[in-house]
């Protein structure tokens, strides 16, 4: 079977060309609507920041002395618990019903940029498959160079109703749904990449969140860390790292206590510098 | 790609730095489309057929995750990526053979179908 190369001229290229330029123009659209950022609310930021410096203390809790540990845990856990960070404190807490998201500006926000992006996906590929439906209804446009089973036949041939032809030739819908793919896959980076980096750190609109719970769910996660600081026994960590391991058990043992003792001494007399400072703070307030 | 994660331990996903880490997944992910059109172009242009096609993506596939392990990564792709060599060698293959079909259809369309 031959295929008449203006079918080629008036019907694959043009597809496939539409098909790339309504890709980059959606891009620059979405651009264009997305628009500056929101400023963020100051009590919004400080919760979720409250949360993540939870979340960084557990992560991190062998970095730092354990007074210093000790004293991160008490403060949060206590701040957690009182809902300090909440973004409205007042609001009745246990048992309240979840707000309703049409009240909340941001939330009302956040979903008017989901359905924006939504519809700028969603108009386009409908009126191209409608122009191609209207169109182009019934071309064979191109044949795949590999072999496929009967069942992509349907698929493959969508709008060209022959029963005996062989399954990879392609129709011209067919072709344009090939496209979207390869698009959706990665054309769309391409294009994205000559652009602004502008896609980054976009939050999905999600449900809204209670806060109070998450900060009750953390201070119980914080509460049950334990504390193993890392710069115990450092001395022997740095020996087995690179290879060097101590010589006998006896020796070592008295050298991890002695190791052991020491900072240890150090550290109260580091923590009661502190304590005394605070004191004095305290004091003179 | 100049932009490296801290850290070295594959396991403590925590020491990496997620905006860096982006960077270098987008940097790996244009590498992969252009890889895909321009392979998916010289299987058309060969006239690759049946089997052949997917081989002629695998072979390139490969060779290109060893340049990227080479000359981007320096062979410590955990400096670049959370998963390390896995994520050079897997991340994008389906995506990836998609535009690879596209193309492959296209020039092997335009230059042994239509005469």
């Amino acid at each position: 079977m031959i295929l008449d190369p203006a079918i080629r001229d008036w019907v694959l290229l043009p597809i496939m060309v539409v098909m790339l330029l309504v890709g980059i123009i959606r891009h620059h659209i979405s651009v264009l609507i997305t628009g500056a950022p929101k400023k963020p609310q100051l009590k919004a930021v400080r919760e979720s920041k409250a949360l993540l410096r939870g979340s960084q203390l557990r992560s991190f809790r062998n970095a730092i002395p354990p007074h210093a540990f000790e004293s991160r845990k008490a403060y949060l856990t206590q701040a957690f618990e009182q809902g300090k960070y909440l973004k409205n404190p007042n609001a009745p807490k246990e048992g309240a019903p979840t707000p309703n998201p049409m009240t909340d500006p941001d939330m009302m926000e956040g979903m008017m940029e989901g359905m924006k992006k939504q519809v700028s996906n969603m108009v386009p590929q409908m009126l191209i498959m409608g122009w191609i439906n209207f169109f182009f209804q019934g071309f064979v446009v191109i044949k795949l160079p590999f072999p496929l089973t009967l069942r992509f036949k349907s698929m493959l041939q969508s709008g060209v109703d022959t029963r005996d032809m062989d399954v990879t030739w392609v129709s011209s819908l067919s072709w344009y749904f090939l496209n979207l793919f390869a698009a959706g896959a990665g054309m769309n980076d391409m294009a994205a990449m000559g652009g602004v980096a502008g896609m980054a750190g976009m939050a999905p609109p999600g449900q809204p969140q209670d806060f109070n719970k998450i900060f009750l769910a953390e201070k119980e996660n914080l509460l049950i860390t334990s504390h193993d600081w890392e710069l115990n026994s450092i001395e022997e960590k740095v020996l087995k790292k690179y290879g060097k391991s101590l010589k006998s058990t006896s020796s070592s043992d008295k050298i991890e206590r002695s190791i052991e003792d020491s900072p240890d001494k150090k550290e109260k007399t580091v923590k009661d510098k502190i304590r005394a400072a605070q004191k004095a703070k305290s004091k003179r307030s | 790609m100049s932009a490296d994660a801290q850290g070295s331990g594959s396991e403590d996903v925590h020491k990496y730095v997620l905006p860096y880490i982006m960077h270098n997944a987008k940097t790996m992910q244009f590498a992969r489309a252009c890889l895909a059109a321009i392979s998916g172009s010289a299987a058309g242009i060969l006239g690759l057929k049946n089997f052949q096609g997917f081989a002629f993506y695998a072979v390139s596939w490969i060779f290109m995750s060893f340049l990227l392990l080479a000359v981007k990564t320096q062979f410590k792709p955990h400096l670049f990526f959370k998963g390390g060599v896995k994520d050079i060698f897997t991340e994008g293959l389906i995506g990836g053979l998609l535009s690879y079909i596209l193309f492959h259809t296209f020039l092997y369309g335009l230059v042994h179908l239509y005469q």
